[in-house]
């Protein structure tokens, strides 16, 4: 009887107030699984863009392996006649001498361009006689586009980004259960109604709390606001 | 007589209510834990297919470096033989040569 006196007056309104927090809570579970989306999108983003960045990287460098070692060959193939250039004409046979300095002026030039800067430059030239083709393959990287490209500093903001959307997922589990605790005190009545009222706030509150705290720290983390 | 017999059935309700009730929160909660871990599952998974397909980049760089280098050492190593071989056979002819007396051709 003395439930029966006092619902008829309050239930309406206190009805009311959980469907009006419900909606609330609704809407900002849809914001937070918006967000989180969105931050998903962003680390799947970087991602494929680092691994687009990484396949460039390796075609630039396939690309001074093999211009490195076409050069070597043109090289080792100068310096083979170059030498035997000299054999001639340091020869004491007035033909092989002629044959040598004929070598010199119109054979050599030619392979000579092939092999260049390896077989010309002497930052390349070994004291074995050999070329540093080590040397040659960093200076072309040193100098091509492509090499100054870093994938993993996209990996590693990808996984930032990856870790974040763990931690906002953590932030919509708790607007769901504050969802579940405002829908039953929706069906119930009297002091059971105001306790899971309660708890549903309660988790309502720490969910809209977490959501920004996360977005702040990985804010700061990737260095400015996203 | 009748009111020990009625009390039960009247709460019995109730309590499977309870009941019910706690289960309920108890497959929430266990469904968002759950899907939270799927996330992260994801993540994970994710995370592995990428590294599995930047390293397989690497690989196959790594791949035609080294047949690069090897194709060129072989080639360098056959052009080795083949002057060496050229050499040799230069001077054994200068040493028939000089043996059969013909030391200006020698």
């Amino acid at each position: 009887m003395k439930y029966a006196d006092a619902e008829p007056a309050g239930q309406p309104r206190r009805e009311l107030a959980t469907a009006n927090v419900i909606a609330i809570v609704s809407l900002t579970t849809a914001l937070a699984v918006w967000w989180t989306s969105i931050i998903a999108s962003s680390a799947a983003d970087l991602s494929r863009h680092g691994l687009i960045d990484a396949i460039k990287v390796q075609a630039g460098a396939s690309e001074d392996w093999r211009k490195a070692y076409e050069e070597a060959a043109s090289a080792a193939r100068f310096s083979a006649y170059a030498a035997e250039a000299e054999a001639l004409v340091s020869s004491a046979d007035p033909a092989a001498q002629a044959r040598g300095e004929n070598l010199k002026a119109y054979l050599l030039p030619n392979l000579q361009l092939p092999a260049a800067p390896l077989a010309t430059d002497p930052v390349y030239a070994l004291p074995s006689g050999a070329y540093d083709i080590a040397e040659r393959i960093e200076d072309l990287q040193a100098g091509s586009d492509l090499a100054a490209l870093d994938p993993e500093a996209s990996f590693a903001r990808g996984d930032r980004m990856a870790s974040q959307q763990r931690w906002l997922v953590v932030g919509s589990v708790l607007l769901a259960i504050s969802l579940f605790w405002l829908a039953v005190a929706q069906i119930t009545h009297a002091r059971r109604r105001a306790l899971t009222f309660v708890v549903g706030l309660a988790f309502f509150g720490a969910g809209v709390s977490w959501l920004p705290v996360i977005g702040a720290v990985y804010a700061l983390l990737n260095g400015g606001a996203q | 007589m009748s009111d020990p017999v009625s009390t039960p059935t009247l709460r019995s309700p109730e309590r499977w209510k309870t009941a019910a009730l706690v289960l309920t929160i108890a497959t929430t909660v266990f469904a968002s834990i759950l899907a939270a871990l799927q996330t992260d599952a994801d993540i994970r998974a994710s995370t592995a297919n990428r590294d599995s397909q930047f390293l397989a980049v690497l690989g196959t760089g790594e791949l035609q470096r080294a047949g690069l280098a090897a194709n060129y050492e072989i080639t360098v190593l056959g052009e080795l033989f083949k002057h060496s071989q050229v050499g040799t056979v230069f001077e054994l002819t200068a040493l028939e040569q000089e043996s059969r007396g013909e030391d200006r051709l020698a």
